[in-house]
């Protein structure tokens, strides 16, 4: 429920004094390496070196999450291949008395 | 040993074996290894991507180009030997020594890739090619050397197989340890290609 801020006469507000102030903080964090010239993926005097150096700063994030994602699907397969095979070898076949 | 009851009828296990389809430490490790390995070869091809990149003319003016077609053959023999030695895998599990000939003949095929590029080495460094000629030779020493090095280390692991297969003493688990480093060989070499000689 949103609270009524003093001075707008009984309307509501859209968005809270505080969430505004996290939206432009992020904004500020988002546009300051601009300002700064502090990013080297984002400027480059060659639109190649650009695109080389974001190309190869997404290869390099996602390649190592795509390998633990292979290696956990590996494990998981085998996992459930190794429960089913202990579950068919579990048959209890032989009534005693 | 089963006890006494006091349902009317009861029921032993007597079929209990052990389960076949456990995951192979050996393989496990290997894939491991792999995956670290794959990140070394991402920073060099990564590194060499941006050099490449900021240079105007690659490769330089007066170094030598590299040989794509000869190199395309070889690639070729290396990328048969991928599904040879998965064949003799296959084979591996019905009858351990028929898989044999099929593993020899892939470890041929790995030794006439490394001798090939050998052979294309000696012709590139008399050419003028050198580690310290150009940022193009340095990566490309780098990161193909690095490769040979890769492959020279998956073949001595897969003669390391064959020996022991030749007398009937090699694992499951040891031969798909020695495969998935070959494997890994044979499947980062295509993408060398492309972004090294292409």
């Amino acid at each position: 429920m949103s609270r009524r801020i003093p001075g707008t006469a009984g309307r509501r507000a859209l968005v809270r004094p505080g969430q505004a102030l996290l939206a432009l903080a992020f904004l500020l964090v988002l546009l300051a390496p601009g300002y700064a010239d502090a990013c080297s993926v984002c400027f480059s005097t060659s639109e190649e070196n650009r695109w080389a150096f974001i190309g190869t700063t997404v290869f390099m994030s996602i390649l190592p999450l795509g390998l633990l994602l292979g290696i956990g699907a590996w494990l998981r397969r085998k996992v459930l291949a190794m429960e089913q095979e202990h579950e068919t070898a579990r048959l209890p076949v032989r009534p005693l008395s | 040993m089963s006890t006494p009851s006091d349902t009317s009828t009861r029921l032993e296990l007597v079929s209990e074996r052990e389960p076949r389809a456990g995951i192979d430490t050996v393989v496990l490790g290997m894939l491991l290894f792999c995956m670290v390995e794959a990140m070394l070869f991402a920073g060099l091809i990564s590194a060499q991507t941006i050099a490449r990149s900021n240079a105007l003319e690659w490769p330089p003016p007066g170094q030598p180009r590299l040989p794509v077609q000869a190199t395309l053959v070889n690639t070729l023999a290396l990328l048969l030997s991928g599904p040879i030695l998965f064949h003799a895998g296959r084979v591996f599990r019905r009858s351990r020594r028929a898989a044999l000939r099929p593993m020899a003949l892939a470890i041929g095929l790995g030794a006439f890739f490394v001798i090939f590029q050998g052979y294309e080495w000696i012709g590139l460094l008399r050419e003028g090619l050198t580690l310290t000629s150009s940022q193009h030779g340095s990566f490309f020493y780098l990161i193909v050397g690095m490769h040979a090095a890769h492959a020279l280390a998956a073949i001595a692991a897969l003669v390391w197989a064959w020996r022991r297969l030749l007398d009937l003493r090699l694992t499951p688990g040891a031969f798909g340890g020695a495969a998935v480093f070959w494997y890994f060989v044979v499947g980062l070499w295509p993408i060398l290609y492309w972004r090294v000689y292409l």
